[in-house]
């Protein structure tokens, strides 16, 4: 009954993980000017909402946004200016605004139900299993810690680099994936977490 | 706004270390330093992650409410403290899992017909 359970849920789970990449919040595709929500947002001026485009397509948009926000910036902040190209070359990779949590979460949900099939049909054994999602967690634990603490020093700080969105967003990023197997450890060892509230 | 790193992780460091003292003192048992610490990266999970979810939101819809400061500043004071008692956590925990782990088969199994 367990194993129908989990293999629904990836069942359920999967088309939401690969929808989500496309962030229109209504599932658009290709939504052609004016739009039809009004969130509608054309930064290559092509007449096709960005939200609605594919990854690949919106998130070289939104690349170019942040390029282009970072040009104006450029123009008015000195500080800017002396940033070297090879800074800019690699804060091109930092989307702007998305964090994609909702794809990021759910992904790594299904890969944890699989692996959780994979167990409950014995071709993974417990220990291994158990590593597994230890090991993630701690991982994204050391690289959500490091990264938050780089961070509070270049606020206590006031230091200013064009990588300080590139540090905000793989932050996030391993957040998630730290919050969400921080769920799976609860899972995992719900005997224990049981224990902590009973006398 | 300055973030009270030191302050922290000092008193964290230091209650731990107390916390542990007293534990191999024998001065309060195994299970209560543990549930202790707990008890103490769950609610410290919560909060750090609660309100960074939020954030994460507000920041994704492009939201910008006068909270948003101070949802910040409580994240990361809180996130200051998850990161040490979670090294305190993985500290706890490092020879119980290890134990398991290394046990070679042949022993594992005597141990199970032991027990």
């Amino acid at each position: 009954m367990k194993k129908i359970y989990v293999v629904l849920l990836i069942v359920f789970l999967t088309p939401i993980a690969v929808y989500a990449w496309n962030d229109c919040p209504y599932g658009l595709i290709d939504d052609p000017f004016p739009g039809q929500c009004p969130r509608y947002e054309d930064t290559n001026q092509d007449n096709i909402c960005d939200h609605s485009q594919s990854p690949s397509g919106s998130s070289d948009n939104k690349n170019n946004s942040t390029n282009g926000h970072r040009k104006q910036n450029h123009g008015n902040d000195k500080e800017t200016s002396n940033v070297n190209s090879s800074n800019i070359q690699i804060a091109k990779s930092v989307p702007g605004e998305s964090y994609y949590l909702v794809p990021l979460a759910i992904t790594t949900m299904i890969i944890y139900l699989v692996t959780y099939l994979l167990y409950l049909e014995n071709q993974l054994r417990r220990h291994v299993f158990y590593k597994i999602w230890n090991y993630v967690l701690i991982i994204s634990f050391l690289v959500t810690g490091v990264t938050g603490l780089i961070m509070m020093i270049i606020i206590n700080y006031g230091i200013r680099s064009s990588w300080n969105l590139t540090i905000d967003f793989w932050h996030a990023e391993f957040a998630i994936i730290m919050a969400t197997s921080t769920l799976f450890h609860f899972h995992l060892y719900w005997k224990q977490v049981k224990k902590i509230f009973k006398g | 706004m300055i973030y009270d790193f030191i302050t922290i992780s000092l008193l964290l460091i230091l209650a731990y270390c107390g916390s542990y003292a007293l534990y191999r003192e024998n001065f309060i048992k195994k299970a209560v330093h543990i549930r202790l610490w707990n008890i103490l990266i769950l609610f410290t999970f919560l909060v750090s992650s609660g309100v960074g979810l939020v954030l994460l939101c507000l920041v994704e819809y492009g939201l910008v409410l006068p909270i948003n400061q101070s949802l910040l500043y409580w994240h990361i004071e809180f996130g200051i403290a998850m990161f040490w008692i979670a090294l305190f956590h993985m500290h706890s925990y490092w020879k119980s899992s290890k134990g398991k782990n290394s046990l070679n088969p042949s022993k594992r199994m005597e141990r199970g017909k032991i027990n």
